[in-house]
Protein backbone atom coordinates (compact mmCIF):
# COMPACT_ATOMS: atom_id res chain seq x y z
CA UNK A 1 0.00 0.00 0.00
CA UNK A 2 1.19 3.30 -1.05
CA UNK A 3 1.58 6.16 1.32
CA UNK A 4 -0.44 8.22 -0.56
CA UNK A 5 -3.23 5.99 -0.73
CA UNK A 6 -3.05 5.70 2.78
CA UNK A 7 -2.59 9.71 3.22
CA UNK A 8 -5.79 10.13 1.18
CA UNK A 9 -7.92 7.15 3.08
CA UNK A 10 -6.66 8.82 6.01
CA UNK A 11 -8.10 12.21 5.10
CA UNK A 12 -11.15 10.73 3.48
CA UNK A 13 -11.92 9.24 7.04
CA UNK A 14 -10.66 12.68 9.00
CA UNK A 15 -13.05 14.38 6.81
CA UNK A 16 -15.52 12.14 7.33
CA UNK A 17 -15.42 12.20 11.16
CA UNK A 18 -15.52 16.21 10.76
CA UNK A 19 -18.66 16.40 8.95
CA UNK A 20 -20.05 14.23 11.59
CA UNK A 21 -18.99 16.88 14.58
CA UNK A 22 -19.77 19.60 12.44
CA UNK A 23 -23.51 18.11 12.12
CA UNK A 24 -23.36 16.60 15.91
CA UNK A 25 -23.45 18.58 18.88
CA UNK A 26 -19.92 19.89 20.17
CA UNK A 27 -19.56 23.02 18.16
CA UNK A 28 -18.98 25.23 21.09
CA UNK A 29 -15.13 24.50 21.67
CA UNK A 30 -12.84 26.44 21.61
CA UNK A 31 -10.48 23.85 19.48
CA UNK A 32 -12.94 22.04 17.04
CA UNK A 33 -11.31 23.90 13.94
CA UNK A 34 -7.84 21.62 13.68
CA UNK A 35 -10.06 18.51 12.84
CA UNK A 36 -10.32 18.36 9.38
CA UNK A 37 -6.93 18.96 8.91
CA UNK A 38 -5.46 16.57 11.06
CA UNK A 39 -2.64 14.48 9.41
CA UNK A 40 -1.54 11.38 11.69
CA UNK A 41 1.82 11.46 9.73
CA UNK A 42 3.10 14.90 11.42
CA UNK A 43 2.89 13.56 15.04
CA UNK A 44 4.65 10.69 16.93
CA UNK A 45 3.24 11.08 20.64
CA UNK A 46 4.91 10.70 23.83
CA UNK A 47 4.21 11.59 27.53
CA UNK A 48 6.62 12.66 30.09
CA UNK A 49 5.81 12.10 34.16
CA UNK A 50 7.70 14.15 36.61
CA UNK A 51 6.92 12.24 39.75
CA UNK A 52 8.90 14.44 41.43
CA UNK A 53 6.44 17.07 41.11
CA UNK A 54 3.47 15.16 41.39
CA UNK A 55 1.62 16.45 44.33
CA UNK A 56 -0.72 13.17 44.32
CA UNK A 57 -4.31 15.60 44.07
CA UNK A 58 -5.66 13.05 41.77
CA UNK A 59 -7.22 16.10 39.65
CA UNK A 60 -5.72 13.79 36.53
CA UNK A 61 -7.56 10.60 37.86
CA UNK A 62 -10.90 12.20 38.22
CA UNK A 63 -10.67 14.43 35.14
CA UNK A 64 -9.87 11.06 33.15
CA UNK A 65 -12.93 9.56 34.49
CA UNK A 66 -15.20 12.70 34.19
CA UNK A 67 -13.68 12.82 30.14
CA UNK A 68 -13.75 9.19 29.25
CA UNK A 69 -16.53 7.73 31.74
CA UNK A 70 -14.74 5.09 32.79
CA UNK A 71 -16.71 3.34 34.94
CA UNK A 72 -16.17 3.06 38.59
CA UNK A 73 -13.92 1.56 40.32
CA UNK A 74 -11.76 1.32 37.12
CA UNK A 75 -9.07 3.51 35.78
CA UNK A 76 -7.71 4.30 32.60
CA UNK A 77 -4.81 6.48 34.81
CA UNK A 78 -4.44 6.30 38.39
CA UNK A 79 -1.52 7.51 40.74
CA UNK A 80 0.39 5.51 43.13
CA UNK A 81 1.89 6.82 46.80
CA UNK A 82 5.15 4.99 48.04
CA UNK A 83 6.18 5.80 51.28
CA UNK A 84 9.85 4.43 51.88
CA UNK A 85 11.94 4.31 55.37
CA UNK A 86 15.20 3.18 56.32
CA UNK A 87 16.15 -0.68 56.35
CA UNK A 88 14.03 -1.13 53.41
CA UNK A 89 10.69 -0.43 54.94
CA UNK A 90 8.23 0.45 51.68
CA UNK A 91 4.36 1.14 51.96
CA UNK A 92 2.63 1.46 48.57
CA UNK A 93 -0.74 2.91 47.96
CA UNK A 94 -3.65 3.70 45.71
CA UNK A 95 -7.08 4.07 47.72
CA UNK A 96 -9.22 4.17 44.43
CA UNK A 97 -6.68 5.22 42.57
CA UNK A 98 -5.71 8.48 44.10
CA UNK A 99 -8.98 9.60 42.23
CA UNK A 100 -10.44 11.80 45.71
CA UNK A 101 -6.49 12.07 47.05
CA UNK A 102 -5.07 10.14 49.75
CA UNK A 103 -5.67 9.87 53.10
CA UNK A 104 -3.06 11.68 55.49
CA UNK A 105 -2.53 7.98 57.52
CA UNK A 106 0.60 7.90 59.76
CA UNK A 107 2.79 4.70 59.25
CA UNK A 108 4.26 2.69 62.22
CA UNK A 109 8.10 3.53 60.89
CA UNK A 110 9.33 6.78 59.79
CA UNK A 111 9.14 7.86 56.08
CA UNK A 112 12.18 8.82 55.02
CA UNK A 113 11.23 9.69 51.26
CA UNK A 114 8.27 9.71 49.21
CA UNK A 115 6.78 10.21 46.21
CA UNK A 116 3.22 10.41 44.04
CA UNK A 117 4.18 8.41 40.76
CA UNK A 118 0.90 8.58 38.18
CA UNK A 119 0.35 5.95 35.85
CA UNK A 120 -1.20 5.22 32.57
CA UNK A 121 -1.10 3.41 29.60
CA UNK A 122 2.92 3.40 27.92
CA UNK A 123 1.81 3.51 24.53
CA UNK A 124 4.73 0.38 24.05
CA UNK A 125 6.66 0.57 21.08
CA UNK A 126 6.78 -3.27 21.16
CA UNK A 127 3.52 -3.90 22.76
CA UNK A 128 2.80 -7.39 23.73
CA UNK A 129 -1.45 -6.62 24.07
CA UNK A 130 -1.79 -5.64 20.62
CA UNK A 131 0.38 -9.06 19.70
CA UNK A 132 -2.24 -11.04 21.32
CA UNK A 133 -5.59 -9.97 20.33
CA UNK A 134 -6.83 -12.44 17.98
CA UNK A 135 -9.10 -10.45 16.10
CA UNK A 136 -7.48 -7.23 15.74
CA UNK A 137 -9.25 -5.29 17.70
CA UNK A 138 -6.15 -3.64 19.96
CA UNK A 139 -3.62 -2.18 17.23
CA UNK A 140 -1.39 1.28 17.14
CA UNK A 141 -1.93 3.98 15.10
CA UNK A 142 0.50 5.86 12.53
CA UNK A 143 0.73 8.43 15.14
CA UNK A 144 2.03 5.74 18.10
CA UNK A 145 -1.40 5.28 20.08
CA UNK A 146 -2.64 2.27 21.43
CA UNK A 147 -6.26 1.75 20.92
CA UNK A 148 -8.82 -0.79 21.46
CA UNK A 149 -12.02 -1.19 18.84
CA UNK A 150 -14.61 -1.78 20.89
CA UNK A 151 -16.59 -3.33 17.89
CA UNK A 152 -14.49 -5.44 17.07
CA UNK A 153 -13.09 -6.67 20.56
CA UNK A 154 -14.58 -9.60 21.92
CA UNK A 155 -13.53 -9.58 25.69
CA UNK A 156 -11.18 -12.48 25.65
CA UNK A 157 -9.31 -10.33 28.06
CA UNK A 158 -5.95 -11.91 26.33
CA UNK A 159 -4.68 -8.60 26.16
CA UNK A 160 -5.51 -7.36 29.86
CA UNK A 161 -3.69 -10.65 30.86
CA UNK A 162 -0.49 -9.54 28.46
CA UNK A 163 0.13 -6.16 29.36
CA UNK A 164 2.64 -6.31 32.11
CA UNK A 165 1.71 -2.76 33.37
CA UNK A 166 -2.02 -3.50 34.06
CA UNK A 167 -3.05 -0.55 32.42
CA UNK A 168 -6.38 -2.41 30.66
CA UNK A 169 -9.29 -3.33 32.21
CA UNK A 170 -12.87 -5.57 31.29
CA UNK A 171 -15.62 -3.18 31.28
CA UNK A 172 -18.18 -3.82 33.39
CA UNK A 173 -21.42 -3.17 30.90
CA UNK A 174 -19.94 -3.38 27.34
CA UNK A 175 -17.26 -6.62 28.56
CA UNK A 176 -14.89 -4.97 25.93
CA UNK A 177 -11.50 -4.52 26.97
CA UNK A 178 -10.67 -0.91 27.63
CA UNK A 179 -7.66 1.65 28.78
CA UNK A 180 -6.05 5.07 28.26
CA UNK A 181 -6.43 6.17 24.51
CA UNK A 182 -4.00 9.98 25.40
CA UNK A 183 -7.32 10.91 24.72
CA UNK A 184 -7.50 10.12 21.19
CA UNK A 185 -10.47 12.51 20.31
CA UNK A 186 -8.63 15.56 21.84
CA UNK A 187 -5.08 15.27 21.15
CA UNK A 188 -6.44 15.43 17.44
CA UNK A 189 -8.43 18.16 17.80
CA UNK A 190 -5.18 19.90 19.68
CA UNK A 191 -5.95 19.46 23.04
CA UNK A 192 -4.30 18.24 25.91
CA UNK A 193 -5.17 14.70 27.07
CA UNK A 194 -7.45 15.15 30.04
CA UNK A 195 -4.95 14.66 32.67
CA UNK A 196 -2.36 16.70 30.91
CA UNK A 197 -4.61 19.65 31.01
CA UNK A 198 -6.21 18.90 35.23
CA UNK A 199 -2.29 18.79 36.65
CA UNK A 200 -1.92 21.81 38.69
CA UNK A 201 1.53 21.14 38.79
CA UNK A 202 3.17 20.45 35.52
CA UNK A 203 3.50 16.83 36.72
CA UNK A 204 2.61 15.55 33.27
CA UNK A 205 3.05 16.32 30.17
CA UNK A 206 2.52 15.33 26.52
CA UNK A 207 4.41 15.87 22.81
CA UNK A 208 5.22 15.00 19.97
CA UNK A 209 8.66 13.97 18.68
CA UNK A 210 8.08 14.60 14.73
CA UNK A 211 8.18 18.44 16.19
CA UNK A 212 11.88 19.71 16.55
CA UNK A 213 10.39 22.43 18.75
CA UNK A 214 8.61 20.24 21.09
CA UNK A 215 9.62 21.04 25.05
CA UNK A 216 9.04 17.57 26.11
CA UNK A 217 11.04 16.25 22.93
CA UNK A 218 13.57 18.23 24.17
CA UNK A 219 13.60 17.20 27.87
CA UNK A 220 13.66 13.36 26.75
CA UNK A 221 16.62 14.02 24.65
CA UNK A 222 18.54 16.32 27.17
CA UNK A 223 17.81 15.03 30.95
CA UNK A 224 17.67 12.09 32.71
CA UNK A 225 14.71 9.91 31.92
CA UNK A 226 13.46 6.62 32.78
CA UNK A 227 10.72 4.16 31.40
CA UNK A 228 9.13 1.78 33.75
CA UNK A 229 10.22 -1.85 33.79
CA UNK A 230 13.09 -1.43 30.76
CA UNK A 231 14.10 -5.47 31.33
CA UNK A 232 10.50 -6.39 29.77
CA UNK A 233 11.29 -4.37 26.55
CA UNK A 234 8.20 -3.28 25.55
CA UNK A 235 9.25 -0.20 24.77
CA UNK A 236 7.27 2.51 26.30
CA UNK A 237 6.40 6.13 24.86
CA UNK A 238 5.82 6.91 28.51
CA UNK A 239 9.16 8.42 29.86
CA UNK A 240 9.61 9.46 33.95
CA UNK A 241 11.94 11.94 35.72
CA UNK A 242 12.39 11.91 39.53
CA UNK A 243 11.46 8.17 40.17
CA UNK A 244 13.29 5.72 42.95
CA UNK A 245 14.32 2.14 42.85
CA UNK A 246 11.42 0.97 44.36
CA UNK A 247 8.72 1.83 41.77
CA UNK A 248 7.53 -1.10 39.78
CA UNK B 1 -11.83 -44.81 -14.02
CA UNK B 2 -12.91 -44.92 -10.24
CA UNK B 3 -10.36 -43.13 -9.04
CA UNK B 4 -10.18 -40.33 -11.58
CA UNK B 5 -14.12 -39.84 -9.38
CA UNK B 6 -12.74 -39.86 -6.49
CA UNK B 7 -10.43 -37.53 -7.53
CA UNK B 8 -12.49 -35.00 -9.03
CA UNK B 9 -14.69 -34.89 -5.93
CA UNK B 10 -12.21 -34.33 -3.47
CA UNK B 11 -10.80 -31.14 -5.74
CA UNK B 12 -14.36 -30.04 -6.59
CA UNK B 13 -14.96 -30.40 -2.35
CA UNK B 14 -11.38 -28.77 -1.87
CA UNK B 15 -12.89 -25.73 -3.87
CA UNK B 16 -16.19 -25.83 -2.32
CA UNK B 17 -14.83 -25.24 0.57
CA UNK B 18 -12.44 -22.23 -0.29
CA UNK B 19 -15.24 -20.61 -1.55
CA UNK B 20 -17.47 -20.84 1.48
CA UNK B 21 -14.76 -19.81 3.77
CA UNK B 22 -13.81 -16.89 0.91
CA UNK B 23 -17.53 -15.67 1.44
CA UNK B 24 -17.63 -16.05 4.94
CA UNK B 25 -14.71 -14.30 5.44
CA UNK B 26 -15.77 -11.45 3.29
CA UNK B 27 -19.19 -11.33 4.94
CA UNK B 28 -17.34 -10.95 8.37
CA UNK B 29 -14.59 -8.78 7.48
CA UNK B 30 -15.39 -4.82 7.94
CA UNK B 31 -14.59 -3.22 4.33
CA UNK B 32 -12.13 -0.85 6.34
CA UNK B 33 -10.27 -3.99 7.82
CA UNK B 34 -6.54 -3.25 6.64
CA UNK B 35 -6.27 -0.42 5.18
CA UNK B 36 -3.56 0.81 7.69
CA UNK B 37 -2.47 -2.38 9.43
CA UNK B 38 -3.96 -5.67 11.07
CA UNK B 39 -7.34 -3.35 12.45
CA UNK B 40 -10.25 -1.86 11.23
CA UNK B 41 -9.07 1.74 9.89
CA UNK B 42 -12.65 3.46 10.59
CA UNK B 43 -12.26 2.66 14.01
CA UNK B 44 -9.69 5.65 14.28
CA UNK B 45 -12.54 8.28 13.13
CA UNK B 46 -15.18 6.83 15.63
CA UNK B 47 -12.37 7.14 17.83
CA UNK B 48 -11.29 11.23 17.03
CA UNK B 49 -15.06 11.98 17.13
CA UNK B 50 -16.18 10.68 20.81
CA UNK B 51 -17.00 14.01 22.37
CA UNK B 52 -14.45 16.53 24.58
CA UNK B 53 -15.75 17.33 27.89
CA UNK B 54 -12.82 19.47 29.33
CA UNK B 55 -12.84 23.05 27.09
CA UNK B 56 -9.86 24.02 28.85
CA UNK B 57 -9.81 27.67 30.48
CA UNK B 58 -9.87 29.38 26.54
CA UNK B 59 -13.07 28.22 26.65
CA UNK B 60 -14.22 30.04 29.37
CA UNK B 61 -12.43 33.19 28.51
CA UNK B 62 -15.58 33.99 26.17
CA UNK B 63 -17.79 34.46 29.21
CA UNK B 64 -15.86 35.34 31.96
CA UNK B 65 -12.30 36.92 30.81
CA UNK B 66 -12.18 39.07 33.81
CA UNK B 67 -12.13 35.54 36.24
CA UNK B 68 -9.33 34.28 33.95
CA UNK B 69 -7.49 37.32 34.05
CA UNK B 70 -8.05 37.20 38.20
CA UNK B 71 -7.03 33.72 38.14
CA UNK B 72 -4.11 33.61 35.80
CA UNK B 73 -2.62 36.74 37.91
CA UNK B 74 -2.29 35.10 40.77
CA UNK B 75 -0.52 31.56 42.32
CA UNK B 76 -3.93 29.32 41.30
CA UNK B 77 -2.64 30.32 37.42
CA UNK B 78 -2.17 26.85 36.97
CA UNK B 79 -5.46 25.45 37.92
CA UNK B 80 -7.11 24.59 35.42
CA UNK B 81 -11.35 26.35 35.91
CA UNK B 82 -13.16 22.79 34.97
CA UNK B 83 -10.94 21.32 38.09
CA UNK B 84 -12.40 22.64 41.22
CA UNK B 85 -16.00 23.24 38.76
CA UNK B 86 -16.92 20.80 36.42
CA UNK B 87 -16.28 19.69 32.94
CA UNK B 88 -17.46 22.39 30.37
CA UNK B 89 -19.63 19.79 28.45
CA UNK B 90 -22.28 19.98 31.78
CA UNK B 91 -22.47 23.86 31.88
CA UNK B 92 -22.34 24.92 27.32
CA UNK B 93 -23.62 23.02 24.45
CA UNK B 94 -23.39 24.81 21.11
CA UNK B 95 -22.48 28.04 22.66
CA UNK B 96 -25.88 27.52 24.81
CA UNK B 97 -25.58 27.41 28.55
CA UNK B 98 -27.35 24.05 29.27
CA UNK B 99 -26.34 24.27 33.13
CA UNK B 100 -24.92 25.69 36.11
CA UNK B 101 -21.88 25.29 36.97
CA UNK B 102 -21.50 24.15 40.45
CA UNK B 103 -19.37 25.90 42.70
CA UNK B 104 -17.38 24.02 45.19
CA UNK B 105 -15.68 25.86 48.46
CA UNK B 106 -15.24 22.68 50.69
CA UNK B 107 -12.44 22.59 52.85
CA UNK B 108 -11.38 19.10 51.28
CA UNK B 109 -11.38 20.22 47.76
CA UNK B 110 -8.69 22.06 49.14
CA UNK B 111 -6.66 19.88 51.33
CA UNK B 112 -6.44 17.56 48.53
CA UNK B 113 -3.37 20.08 47.28
CA UNK B 114 -2.42 21.85 50.87
CA UNK B 115 -3.04 18.85 53.11
CA UNK B 116 0.49 18.05 54.64
CA UNK B 117 1.30 14.29 53.35
CA UNK B 118 4.03 12.39 53.90
CA UNK B 119 6.05 12.00 50.05
CA UNK B 120 4.41 15.34 48.88
CA UNK B 121 7.53 17.44 47.45
CA UNK B 122 8.52 19.82 50.38
CA UNK B 123 8.69 22.99 48.52
CA UNK B 124 4.74 22.51 47.47
CA UNK B 125 2.42 24.62 50.13
CA UNK B 126 0.94 22.19 52.67
CA UNK B 127 -0.69 22.80 55.71
CA UNK B 128 -1.75 20.90 58.81
CA UNK B 129 -5.11 22.16 59.05
CA UNK B 130 -5.96 21.85 62.88
CA UNK B 131 -2.21 23.99 63.56
CA UNK B 132 -2.83 26.11 60.62
CA UNK B 133 -6.55 27.44 61.75
CA UNK B 134 -5.57 27.06 65.83
CA UNK B 135 -3.01 30.09 64.61
CA UNK B 136 -5.82 32.20 62.94
CA UNK B 137 -8.24 31.92 65.91
CA UNK B 138 -10.42 29.28 63.87
CA UNK B 139 -12.21 26.06 64.26
CA UNK B 140 -12.26 23.65 61.24
CA UNK B 141 -15.33 23.49 59.32
CA UNK B 142 -16.33 22.35 56.18
CA UNK B 143 -15.94 25.59 53.97
CA UNK B 144 -13.60 27.31 56.31
CA UNK B 145 -10.61 28.10 53.70
CA UNK B 146 -12.43 30.12 51.53
CA UNK B 147 -13.63 32.26 55.01
CA UNK B 148 -10.11 34.25 54.16
CA UNK B 149 -8.37 32.95 50.98
CA UNK B 150 -10.14 33.86 47.59
CA UNK B 151 -9.58 31.06 45.42
CA UNK B 152 -9.19 32.57 42.54
CA UNK B 153 -6.13 34.46 43.70
CA UNK B 154 -5.01 32.34 46.75
CA UNK B 155 -2.45 34.23 48.74
CA UNK B 156 -3.09 36.60 51.65
CA UNK B 157 -1.66 40.04 51.70
CA UNK B 158 -1.44 41.00 48.66
S1 LIG C 1 1.16 -0.34 28.74
FE1 LIG C 1 0.05 -2.28 28.47
S2 LIG C 1 -1.84 -1.71 27.38
FE2 LIG C 1 -0.41 0.00 27.15
S3 LIG C 1 0.65 -0.41 25.17
FE3 LIG C 1 1.95 -1.26 26.83
S4 LIG C 1 1.31 -3.40 26.96
FE4 LIG C 1 -0.32 -2.34 25.83
S1 LIG D 1 -3.04 16.12 38.85
FE1 LIG D 1 -0.80 16.24 38.73
S2 LIG D 1 -0.14 16.57 40.86
FE2 LIG D 1 -2.28 15.88 40.96
S3 LIG D 1 -2.08 13.63 41.20
FE3 LIG D 1 -2.28 14.00 39.00
S4 LIG D 1 -0.16 14.12 38.25
FE4 LIG D 1 -0.07 14.34 40.49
Amino acid sequence: MGKETTRRGFLEAAATTALAITLGRKAGLAAEAGLSEYNWEDYSYVYLVDASKCIGCGMCVQACQKENRVPDGFFRTWVERYRIGEGGRVEVDSPNGGINGFPATILDFKVTKGLFVPKLCNHCKNTPCTQVCPVGASYTTKDGVVLVDDKRCIGCGYCVQACPYGSRYLHPVSHVADKCTWCYHRITRGLKPACVMACPVGARAFGNMKNLQDPVRKTIATQPVLVLQPELLTRPNCYYKGLDKEVR
Amino acid sequence: MEHGKHLARMILLVFLVLVVFHIVRTLFTPSSFGRYGHYRADNVAEQMAKPVAYGGSASCEACHSQRNAQLKGGSHATVECEICHAPLSSHVVDSGKIGEMPINRSTMLCLRCHERWDGRPGKFPQIELEEHLGKMGAAVGPEVCVGCHDSHDPKMGR
